[in-house]
């Protein structure tokens, strides 16, 4: 086979990757790029520096900048660590729990981000319940709102469940028999699970640290809402200067530093964490010089921290297993159930908060329920501008959850499958999306759908909600791949099926449940957006996030609290009876395959 | 779903036929809709202004001349979207309300419809509610606010008493915006209104230092200022007046002091290019009248325009407007012209100060 002739079969190879390069160099890459490019320039359009010049002089903006990524990093920190036995707990149960929770921990979102940041301002109020908790408990001072404290847990509570459906595709990769094996071959159970376990579920683990941090990095509600004045972030920065001063000149030049700045974190992560194992680098010979030994170097330098870790763990595992206290050693079922529990209270509490407060006779979304009635309740039913948003929410939603699909779907198969120069570079297009802050996007958007007359459609809102969705998509599609075993492919390639019967009978079904994640979490992304909608949408097709947004600006009434409390019951009721159905196919299928 | 609901013109229905044929399909759709049938769509702040907007100034002019009203809500600040739409020609909104800040910024930009206003309806409106571009019918100020059950002994009566921690001991709130916060602190360091713009940042920013360290929150949304003020979580609070009603009108013991409180006109205006122009112009021509604009503040805490509308309001519900004529002369209109020149600056300087 001669170079070139391999060369452009490679290429051709990469054609699933064209549909998503296509939709973000259309309408992702050119118009940003097209806005950004006013950051170099001056009021007359001329070339001019002048903007940079002014992020350079005032240090505040460093400063900001500094506490961004102070902020994103504890929230890291902290999602991790209560996602981790989540996800654990999830991965160790039976099915049929382990669906039922996964609905739990998804649950939160279909109360909406913006009433839950309303929620959380409610109960952590220094006359808040949380507060009042805190008092009769026995601290004293206890300030859970307006500062660093409340920040975090408004922005790990929001960011708690991406953290569990990355981690979980990985888990339940994991062989279940290696425990039993290590623990037969000597090893204690804390030791077996340090040394083996631990290190095995770190792909995920490092998925899911880098979607959170760059996620959070764009946050701008729950620092406005819940923090103080040291907790201001970029992106906060970033919106008043487009909405409040007009100067997109100035916010593009934060945005690009946002930008660089979060790539940088990706490429040190890429070093410290290894990215290789992310887009499955570690297995794949026969690349080009060059980028083995750019590579190797590089490599060598940071020498796959995630591996050392990894290493670390399983090396130190004895003394991670002494220093576990005793009760945790031998984690009982019971113990861990309980752990488990709270943090599900913890990611469930603003949701179950709006419920009652759905019913109360205030005219203001408040706690303890004053009185009872279903006053609200009327409200919204009769409300068409409510009705008629929510419908549009979930619909929108749903084609973005397939559209997400298709193209994150594609992407993260062959970014996981074919090796290729430039696939990091790749990964890093696919992911800006996630770090540039969501009102940049949207106003490029806007003046590109404006120009090809379809701004403010619902088509312009599905490809917005596309570009921001898809991304999450390829992240844990590309993860689950990591638990895959890529020899049942080549089995039954073996047995003769074509590569399209392959996909759909072997592959896809394996990868199920990251691929449930995926259209979940595209769907989430969607349902909950409200700065592509507020450009994309400003006449009168209104999304739910817009509507509950119009109704919270000013005062939070309890109707909030009602399309909270309808949702989740409609959602939540969609997803059981969806699962009762796939169980009772699952059923179906397991007596026939016995009766034959 | 009827085609009211969703959109004029069928544009809400399209989203439905995704892909390419709805996209070849969007030219005919938007000339279809430029055309347009005697329908406005007017955005609003949301919220409790929908409500108001809708009773006293959207359902009585479709009724009297048959022009469908879609009120729709925009975000807190607007100029960004009536920007982006008019540079692309891609219009939203047919008619927008804009508060006086706002109007200055798009006005300069030549981003917004000449109104030509005859003088006759403009009859009983203060002048700093008519502008070329725009006409003014509502006025909101930010006013300081306490809660009477925790501040005892003498009364608050100005920014002075509110930087008088000794005097009046209880936790202060201020707006995390210099918009307003460096006009009070010249006013509490005893400058007087007339001369507090151009503002001095240095002795503004002076007094600043003098409470800073005990301002409990610096809030930064209508929310948290109501639910603050409400709860009894401060004591004392530079606020928007229509949302310390909202508390008091739900309960909460409080009480605005409106002396030297810093007032704001909003009001509507026509982006540059709308097609529908005529239609909106007849719509903001009708929000000016006084029966109009009185029939409003039974929803909302904002001041009528037109100074005939008090003939139409009840004494108390008066007390709780900022125009009200005894509250009007000590209140201080912000100075759009100044921010305008000089917002950037002064959110440079005040976020500086703050955070370093």
């Amino acid at each position: 086979m001669s170079a070139a002739r391999a060369r452009s079969q490679g290429l051709l190879r990469l054609w699933p990757l064209l549909p998503a390069l296509l939709l973000l160099g259309i309408f992702m890459v050119y118009p940003v790029a097209d806005l950004l490019s006013l950051s170099f320039t001056d009021q007359a359009g001329r070339i001019s520096i002048q903007n940079l010049a002014l992020f350079m002089q005032r240090p505040v903006y460093a400063r900001v900048l500094q506490s961004s990524f102070l902020i994103s990093a504890y929230t890291t920190v902290i999602c991790l660590v209560l996602a981790y036995p989540v996800s654990y707990y999830l991965a160790s149960s039976a099915e049929r729990v382990r669906s039922n929770l996964l609905l739990v921990v998804v649950m939160p979102f279909w109360t909406g981000f913006l009433v839950r940041t309303c929620a959380w301002l409610i109960l952590l109020a220094p006359s808040g319940p949380l507060t009042q908790v805190g008092v009769w408990l026995g601290f004293q001072n206890v300030k859970l709102a307006y500062n660093l404290t409340g920040v975090l847990i408004g922005m790990s509570q929001a960011l708690l469940p991406l953290a569990v459906l990355n981690m979980l595709p990985v888990m339940l990769g994991i062989d279940r028999n290696l425990l039993p094996a290590a623990a037969i071959m000597g090893a204690r159970p804390a030791e077996g699970f340090w040394r083996v376990y631990f290190p095995l579920s770190l792909p995920g683990v490092a998925a899911s640290g880098l979607l959170v941090f760059i996620s959070a990095l764009g946050f701008f509600i729950t620092p406005t809402i819940l923090g103080g004045p040291q907790e201001t972030m970029i992106a906060q920065l970033i919106i008043v200067q487009i909405q409040e001063l007009l100067n997109w000149r100035f916010a593009g030049v934060l945005s690009l530093v946002l930008l660089i700045s979060a790539l940088v974190v990706y490429y040190a992560y890429d070093r410290i964490l290894g990215m290789s194992t992310l887009v499955g680098e570690r297995a794949q010979p026969g690349r080009s010089r060059l980028s083995r030994l750019f590579d190797s170097s590089l490599a060598r330098l940071g020498a796959g921290a995630l591996g050392l870790i990894g290493r670390a763990a399983s090396g130190m595992g004895l003394v991670l297993a002494r220093l576990t206290p005793a009760p945790l050693r031998r984690p009982g079922r019971a113990l861990q159930t309980t752990l488990v529990a709270l943090i599900l209270a913890f990611l469930m509490l603003p949701t179950l908060f709006v419920i009652p407060v759905s019913f109360t006779q205030s005219t203001f979304l408040d706690f303890p329920p004053r009185g009872l009635t279903l006053r609200w309740y009327e409200e919204f039913i009769h409300s068409q501008a409510w009705m008629s948003a929510t419908i549009r929410s979930l619909y929108v939603a749903a084609i973005v959850a397939v559209t997400s699909m298709l193209l994150g779907g594609a992407t993260a198969f062959t970014l996981a499958r074919e090796s290729f120069y430039g696939k990091k570079l790749l990964l890093a297009l696919v992911l800006s999306p996630l770090i540039l802050p969501r009102m940049v996007i949207a106003v490029a958007l806007f003046y590109l759908a404006a120009r090809l007359h379809f701004a403010g459609t619902d088509l312009a809102l599905v490809i917005g909600h596309t570009i921001i969705a898809f991304p999450f998509v390829v992240v844990t599609v590309m993860v689950g791949f990591q638990g895959y075993n890529r020899q049942y492919d080549r089995a039954a390639a073996i047995l003769g099926a074509k590569p399209s019967r392959t996909l759909l009978h072997v592959t896809l079904p394996l990868m199920r449940s990251s691929l449930a994640a995926a259209a979940i979490f595209a769907f989430m992304t969607s349902f909950d957006d409200l700065n592509i909608a507020l450009f994309l949408t400003g006449g009168e097709q209104n999304t739910l996030p817009k509507q509950m947004w119009s109704a919270i600006i000013l005062q939070a009434t309890p109707i909030l609290g009602v399309a909270s409390t309808v949702l989740l019951i409609l959602i939540s009721a969609f997803l059981l009876a969806s699962e009762v159905v796939r169980r009772q196919g699952v059923i179906r299928r397991r007596r026939a395959g016995a009766a034959a | 779903m009827t085609e009211g609901t969703l959109g004029r013109s069928g544009l809400g229905r399209r989203g439905f036929g995704l892909g390419a044929a709805a996209a070849l399909a969007a030219p005919a759709v938007l000339s279809a809709r430029a055309r347009g049938a005697q329908r406005i769509v007017v955005a609003q702040p949301g919220g409790p202004y929908e409500t108001a907007f809708g009773k006293a100034f959207a359902e009585p002019f479709t009724k009297a001349t048959g022009i469908e009203v879609a009120l729709v809500a925009r975000p807190f600040y607007p100029s960004a979207q009536v920007q982006a739409q008019v540079e692309a020609r891609s219009y939203q909104w047919d008619v927008v309300s804009l508060s006086s800040f706002d109007v200055e910024i798009l006005a300069r930009r030549n981003l917004l419809e000449e109104l030509n206003l005859p003088a006759q309806d403009l009859v009983g409106i203060i002048p700093n509610a008519i502008r070329p571009t725009w006409l003014g019918t509502d006025i909101y100020a930010t006013v300081s606010a306490y809660r009477t059950d925790k501040v005892k002994g003498s009364q608050p009566e100005n920014w002075k008493d509110f930087w008088d921690l000794g005097g009046i001991p209880g936790r202060r709130s201020l707006y995390k915006n210099p918009q307003g916060t460096l006009e009070s602190a010249l006013m509490a360091d005893g400058v007087l209104p007339k001369d507090v713009y151009p503002i001095a940042y240095d002795r503004a920013f002076k007094k600043l230092d003098e409470i800073k360290s005990k301002i409990s929150v610096w809030w930064s949304s209508g929310v948290q200022s109501t639910q603050m003020l409400r709860d009894g979580d401060i004591e004392f609070i530079a606020i928007w007046n229509g949302r310390a009603q909202a508390a008091i009108d739900d309960g909460a013991p409080a009480k605005i002091v409106w002396n030297q409180g810093l007032y704001t006109v909003h009001g509507f205006a026509v982006p540059k290019g709308v097609p529908t122009k005529p239609l909106g112009v007849e719509f903001i021509k009708f929000c000016a009248d006084a029966k109009r604009q009185a029939a409003y503040t039974p929803y909302m805490a904002g001041g009528p325009t037109n100074t005939k509308a008090f003939d139409y309001i009840e004494p108390k519900l008066a007390s709780t407007l900022p125009s009200a004529p005894s509250y009007l002369a000590s209140l201080l209109e912000v100075n759009t012209a100044w921010w305008t020149d000089n917002k950037d600056d002064a959110v440079n300087r005040f976020n500086e100060w703050l955070l370093l």
